[in-house]
């Protein structure tokens, strides 16, 4: 007979391959031969976080202390992630220890964003096989450079916080080593970024088709709009707009053919809301043929603006558009409702899910749509927060069941999925949103997280 | 047409298309330089497999016609594994007795039938999510067979893992 206790280890890494950390730990301690199926997944991506820093009275064993007392477990792990703020000296040294473990091949993504990050740095040359690198790069000394220079074979790079004498030698680096393999590059708070030493660096990227440009003060859209041109394979692009008032007349227009997914966000808005400006921007990504936009408000909220200007953000897209997500948007129930009927294509939305008063409206105005399969609830206006949040078993069964596609709504807190029995019931179970999983900006592209 | 007989000598004559759906199947029938254009071309194929037949061929017979999926897209194999949604006619297909999808499993697995090896996993994954060990070993019928020491130690090595 088969049963779940002999069934061959193979078999059993790929039931545990969908599960996430927490369900492995409990797994590994069920009985040795799930165990050994759970152990090498649950060391695939090991991390130093918040956690550690938020609970530090749980004194908990670190993944990282546990791979120094067995070595062997190194060889298991792909991702490491070092997000400590402030790491103290024995911290350091264990996730030294781990790195020189794992030095040679097999790592795959290497973040590490304490400031610190030079302590790092002599190892990092060593990890030949690293695909993804997230570095916080603040405090890198000139003279040490060369030795993140010549980090080779990367497709994915972000940098934060990069000091000006980094971002002086980038086209160097593009042209040196990062130019036969970068595809995604991503710039956090980097406030040295200018518009002649990126159009010299792309220029030097052949495969580059994603770039990121998020909190990077003064490097504003019109300085992107200017390096873009270069780079007309571009699949994937964020940018802010700092200041929506700058004139654009000058802009030349520009083809991105490839483009598929645009998150743009406004940190600072103006007061009264340029919107001419606001949507001729939009304009100029028209012919791009999107299937993902984003755009977010910052401190401020995008106000209400005139019906016709959501249907003018979205029309241009209608065909292509899988996935809308406005955040910090006033918006509207019947632009809800415009958008649902006119996306063809529309899987995910993410919007604000409006107060009780409104949302038998906005449930009338999802329902519209033929494809929605989620919706996200997002930070909206301030007026959604006056009611009881409207998130509830009962909202989100009323919100499933009269949307014939829709199977899974998000809030901060859970994920709600809808399903049939066996007997035909439609039934909605709930789980808890875990950890950190649920990143601010779940919707920016991957390679950037 | 082709003849697939099982290890416990049942014959089973399906259709090409139907057939193709598992990897193995295929590959072995390509090997054999058998001709897809003149049915009723009947061969055979012995396969160590009994009860689940007939649910992995109702599979097969649903799903014949859609695209296999590619194996060497890495991006697609990790999305795939990511989601944990399963369609609406494999979920009811898949509502069956524990022992019955453990054999399911190996079926797809031995025969390299993807799609239905991951509605398959995805399915006890569904099933274990949120558990705890104990409530996991009640619902498989499974023996711990670790020490308390052995326990206690994977407990405190691993304890990172859980949520605080």
């Amino acid at each position: 007979m088969v049963s779940a206790d002999n069934l061959n280890l193979d078999v059993l890494e790929l039931i545990f391959a969908h599960l996430d950390q927490h369900d492995l730990f409990h797994l590994s301690l069920v009985s040795s031969s799930f165990f050994a199926a759970a152990t090498p997944l649950l060391y695939r991506s090991v991390e130093y976080g918040l956690r550690q820093v938020l609970r530090p009275a749980l004194r908990r064993t670190s993944a990282f202390d546990t791979i120094s007392l067995h070595p062997a477990l190194a060889g298991h792990i792909r991702r490491i992630r070092i997000a400590l703020p402030l790491p103290s000296p024995e911290q350091i040294q264990s996730c030294r220890a781990v790195l020189a473990l794992r030095a040679g091949t097999g790592l795959e993504s290497f973040v590490c964003t304490p400031t610190e990050v030079m302590i790092f740095v002599d190892v990092l040359a060593s990890l030949s096989s690293v695909r993804y690198l997230r570095a916080n790069v603040q405090m890198l000394k000139e003279e040490e450079q060369p030795l993140l220079l010549q980090v080779r074979g990367l497709r994915s790079l972000t940098l934060e916080f990069a000091p000006w004498k980094l971002i002086e030698v980038l086209p160097k680096w593009a042209a040196d080593t990062l130019g036969h393999s970068l595809e995604n590059l991503t710039f956090y708070s980097c406030f040295g970024l200018t518009v002649d030493i990126l159009r010299t660096t792309v220029t030097r990227l052949p495969n580059l088709t994603g770039l990121h440009i998020s909190t990077c003060n003064g490097f504003d859209f019109l300085d992107v709009f200017r390096v873009i041109p270069h780079i007309p394979s571009l699949v994937t692009l964020s940018f802010s707009i700092w200041n929506l008032t700058r004139t654009q007349g000058n802009v030349h227009p520009f083809h991105l053919p490839n483009l598929k997914e645009l998150v743009v966000d406004l940190p600072k808005l103006p007061n009264p809301f340029p919107l001419k400006s606001f949507l001729s921007t939009f304009t100029l990504f028209a012919a791009a043929p999107l299937t993902s936009l984003a755009i977010c408000g910052g401190s401020h909220v995008i106000p209400e603006l005139p019906l016709e200007s959501y249907e003018f953000l979205v029309n241009q897209h209608a065909e292509t558009l899988h996935r809308l997500v406005l955040v910090k948007v006033h918006l509207p129930v019947l632009a809800v409702r415009s958008i649902c009927e006119e996306c063809k294509r529309l899987e995910v939305l993410g919007v604000p899910v409006p107060s009780s008063a409104d949302l038998p409206a906005f449930i009338q105005a999802l329902s519209r749509s033929d494809t929605l399969h989620t919706l996200v609830h997002v930070p909206g206006s301030s007026s959604s927060k006056q009611f009881a949040h409207p998130i509830d078993r009962t909202n989100v069964t009323r919100i499933m069941t009269s949307t014939r596609t829709l199977r899974r709504v998000e809030s901060e807190n859970h994920i709600w999925l809808g399903s049939f029995t066996a007997d035909l019931k439609f039934e909605v179970k709930s789980e808890k949103r875990r950890g950190s999983r649920f990143s601010g900006k779940w919707y920016m592209p991957p390679e950037t997280l | 047409m082709v003849l697939l007989v099982t290890s416990d000598n049942k014959n089973f004559v399906v259709d090409r298309e139907v057939a193709d759906r598992s990897v193995f199947v295929k590959n072995t029938l390509e090997a054999r330089g058998l001709s897809i254009a003149t049915p009723p071309m009947l061969n055979g194929g012995c396969f160590e497999l009994t009860s689940p037949f007939l649910q992995v061929l109702e599979y097969c017979q649903h799903h014949r016609g859609e695209p296999l999926p590619t194996t060497d897209d890495a991006n697609a194999d990790e999305n795939r594994k990511r989601t944990t949604d399963i369609g609406e006619w494999d979920r009811k297909f898949i509502t069956v007795d524990h022992e019955m999808l453990f054999e399911i499993i190996l079926a797809a697995n031995y025969l390299d039938i993807k799609p239905l090896l991951d509605v398959g996993c995805k399915t006890i994954g569904n099933m274990v999510k949120g558990k705890s060990p104990e409530e996991v070993r009640k619902l498989f019928d499974i023996v711990n067979d670790f020490t308390p020491e052995e326990e206690a130690q994977i407990k405190k090595e691993n304890e990172w893992a859980e949520d605080p």
